[in-house]
């Protein structure tokens, strides 16, 4: 499976690299909302995310891409007990996720002619989830390569024929693995397109 | 600003704000990392024990290599030995201080000033207040946690220990006695300001989490 994707990924790249006829750079502020078994382990929304963007038009509506994120979630538990097997540890839990999506995209657009463009598609590769909780000066923490998808619709704008306003929407969910929970999260964009002709 | 270095404004802009932290609202205080510490040796039996031995005198244990010495004024030690005691009884203990010989269980209570180092148990001496229940050689390392006790040498400064030993299992030469349950209270004297009734309802809250002890 890695393999396929690094394949698909490294496809993508040279594909857009080599064959520019119209691309787009987009960077843009990342807030989500944690669902599933990620809110049940942080049920706090993210307000730091953060996301790079590059899609290729294959023709005047479809494009491939690829995108690559980081999304930080973070609880605090006061006063939190931690049973385990032959005792327990009670004292202030902190909880960390930092999330790191890689994604080849595939993106449909709507009224090419148009100022305001809306679109949908989605990213399917991997995510990179560190998991920390730390409890006193104790500390565990968890790294997994989690296969997983991100469906999304979204918004350009055009403010000039260089730069666009990209706003959007994503669910993205990685799978779960023998050794790591499903991650899933609700996540938006919103930020600067750089059009390249 | 021209539009044409909007991205890399942008880019700058979102990368500084993003980047204040990617561990965000950790532990901030001292207090943030109090931590208290219950764990029990699952093979021992609880309901075969119902009392207790426990010498009026607090350890301190000062490693000379930390940053700051914590010294408890006397009336800390008695309060904190006297909790500990207290706590027992109310949960059913027997004290049978007074008549070692017939307890079941040994109760120390120390207070250890240490970096991360396991090694100053090597440089201390057996508490010698236990007369005839003292069977250990001077390379006896206290307190004893069988390897089942998670989170075992990684002690910061400050913390107030108590270790409950079988006496009844008590090794003849200088072998590691029989350790059932330790209760650490990490941090919590960590300050030369030590709050004596903080630490006191600390160890309260430590025995009510202590549901092997009840």
């Amino acid at each position: 499976m890695k393999k396929t994707l690094f394949s698909l990924l490294i496809t993508i790249i040279t594909l857009t690299a080599a064959n520019a006829q119209e691309s787009f750079f987009a960077i843009y502020y990342s807030p989500s909302i944690p669902v599933g078994q990620t809110n049940s382990y942080i049920d706090n929304s993210s307000l730091r995310g953060l996301g790079f963007e590059h899609r290729h038009y294959i023709d005047a509506l479809l494009t491939v891409g690829i995108k690559f994120g980081w999304q930080v979630y973070n609880k605090k538990l006061p006063d939190y007990i931690e049973n385990f097997s032959s005792g327990v540890l009670y004292g202030n839990q902190y909880r960390y996720i930092n999330t790191y999506p890689i994604m080849a995209t595939v993106h449909y657009h709507l009224w090419p002619e148009r100022y305001f463009r809306p679109y949908f598609g989605g990213g399917i590769g991997v995510f990179n989830i560190h998991r920390v909780t730390e409890m006193g000066l104790y500390s565990s923490s968890t790294r997994s390569w989690n296969f997983g998808v991100s469906p999304e619709a979204g918004v350009l704008y055009d403010l000039t024929p260089e730069f666009n306003l990209l706003a959007g929407i994503n669910f993205d969910y990685g799978f779960k693995t023998k050794d790591s929970d499903a991650h899933s999260a609700l996540s938006f964009k919103i930020g600067i397109v750089w059009v390249r002709l | 600003m021209r539009i044409k270095n909007l991205p890399i404004f942008l880019f700058i802009l979102i990368t500084l704000g993003f980047a204040q932290g990617c561990y965000p609202e950790g532990a901030e205080t001292n207090s943030d990392y109090d931590l208290i510490i219950s764990a029990y040796n699952p093979g021992f039996d609880f309901s075969s024990a119902s009392s207790f031995a426990l010498p009026d005198t607090l350890i301190v244990l000062n490693d000379t290599t930390a940053s700051e010495l914590i010294e408890l004024t006397p009336d800390q030690r008695v309060a904190f030995v006297a909790a500990v005691r207290e706590n027992l009884v109310s949960y059913g203990w027997n004290d049978s201080t007074n008549a070692q010989a017939e307890a079941e269980t040994i109760v120390l209570v120390s207070a250890i000033v240490a970096k991360y180092s396991d090694n100053i148990w090597d440089e201390w001496k057996w508490y010698e207040g236990l007369g005839n229940l003292q069977p250990l050689g001077q390379n006896s390392r206290y307190p004893w946690y069988p390897n089942e006790f998670p989170y075992i040498y990684d002690y910061t400064i400050g913390t107030l220990l108590i270790t409950m030993i079988d006496a009844r299992q008590l090794p003849v030469s200088g072998e590691e006695p029989p350790t059932v349950w330790i209760g650490s209270l990490n941090g919590i004297i960590s300050s030369k300001t030590i709050n004596t009734s903080n630490v006191v309802s600390t160890i309260h809250r430590l025995f009510e989490l202590s549901e092997n002890l009840h």
